[in-house]
């Protein structure tokens, strides 16, 4: 009766060649080699797709959404340098009457935007949360 | 039938119905690879959503030089380590030195022996083995991956892929014949 070593065992029970003698190692590798073969009995939750396709959606949704106000920032920036501009060639003194308005104003247009922003924030959070 | 191009050219123009079949296809060897790695089971679903997203943001980078399954593999396996070390729980435990130190802990496995439920006792054993030969284990027996796709997700020369799958085999093989000796079955 020939003594496998451990190599030529594991290289044989890869292969599903089983030797004709028995032996403890053969016993114990086959064991092994039978559990190896099968997967934990716990796993994913049965929506895990679902799940994460929402996941995937929100993330890009959440991008689209910093896109627009980015753009947002950037229309209104560029709009109002245009009509200060326009207005320092029409009329300095309209243009510097209109930056004076502005300065006296200026807490209230932080705060005006600042609500904005705030609401549009508060507001996703609580869409988000009762979704 | 799964076709990996038309699925990920699919994905690439916005598809989501072709992703959720994507991930449909490869959440159980995305989870084979993590369960083995992180333990807290917890965290088990977040990784696997996690590896998923990664998936679909570099989906475009992938140029099917591998298999899509290697790449993902790759993917779950690296989020599973950073995910570890980052929470510093696991890897610590393990032998990164001397492998001929480790023992196997005595309490648990064997009273599962006894109820014969061999799978689980097996799986036990192999829960505490050094993370390197877990996941050689899994990526070679349940994922079916040649030892050369193993070096590519793991990053692992070849001949070491090699030498962890006999060493962890053997040394699983020596507890199994000692608690097989020790319950006389």
């Amino acid at each position: 009766m020939k003594d496998w070593n451990d190599e030529e065992l594991q290289r044989m029970l890869e292969q599903g060649k089983l030797p004709l003698e028995e032996g403890e190692d053969l016993e114990a590798y086959e064991l092994l080699f039978k559990a190896l073969k099968k997967g934990p009995e716990v796993g994913l939750s049965r929506n895990f797709a679902a799940n994460v396709v929402a996941r995937v959606q929100g993330k890009a949704s959440r991008r689209d959404v910093v896109k627009f106000y980015l753009l947002a920032l950037g229309i209104i920036a560029v709009a109002s340098i245009g009509v200060y501009t326009i207005f320092m060639r029409i009329n300095q003194h309209a243009a510097s009457w209109l930056t004076n308005s502005i300065a006296s104003y200026k807490w209230a247009l932080v705060f005006l935007l600042v609500s904005v922003f705030v609401i549009q924030y508060v507001d996703r959070k609580v869409v988000k949360r009762m979704a | 039938m799964f076709n990996e191009k038309a699925v990920v050219s699919d994905i690439l123009k916005g598809n989501m119905r072709s992703f959720e079949l994507l991930v449909n296809q490869y959440e159980r060897l995305v989870f084979y690879v993590v369960h083995r790695i992180v333990s807290r089971a917890e965290d088990m679903e977040d990784i696997c959503q996690e590896v998923f997203i990664k998936v679909h943001k570099s989906l475009n980078s992938f140029q099917f030089q591998s298999k899509l399954s290697t790449w993902i593999a790759r993917i779950a396996y690296l989020t599973a380590v950073n995910h570890v070390r980052k929470y510093k729980n696991e890897l610590i435990a393990d032998y990164p030195d001397g492998f001929e130190n480790f023992h196997f802990t005595n309490d648990n496995p064997e009273v599962l022996l006894t109820q014969k439920d061999t799978s689980a006792y097996i799986n036990q054993l192999i829960a505490q083995l050094p993370v390197q030969y877990r996941t050689v284990l899994t990526l070679y027996h349940l994922n079916e991956f040649s030892c050369a796709e193993i070096e590519e997700i793991t990053g692992m020369p070849e001949g070491t892929v090699k030498s962890n799958l006999f060493r962890a085999r053997k040394m699983l093989k020596e507890k199994i014949q000692t608690d097989l000796k020790n319950e006389s079955i």
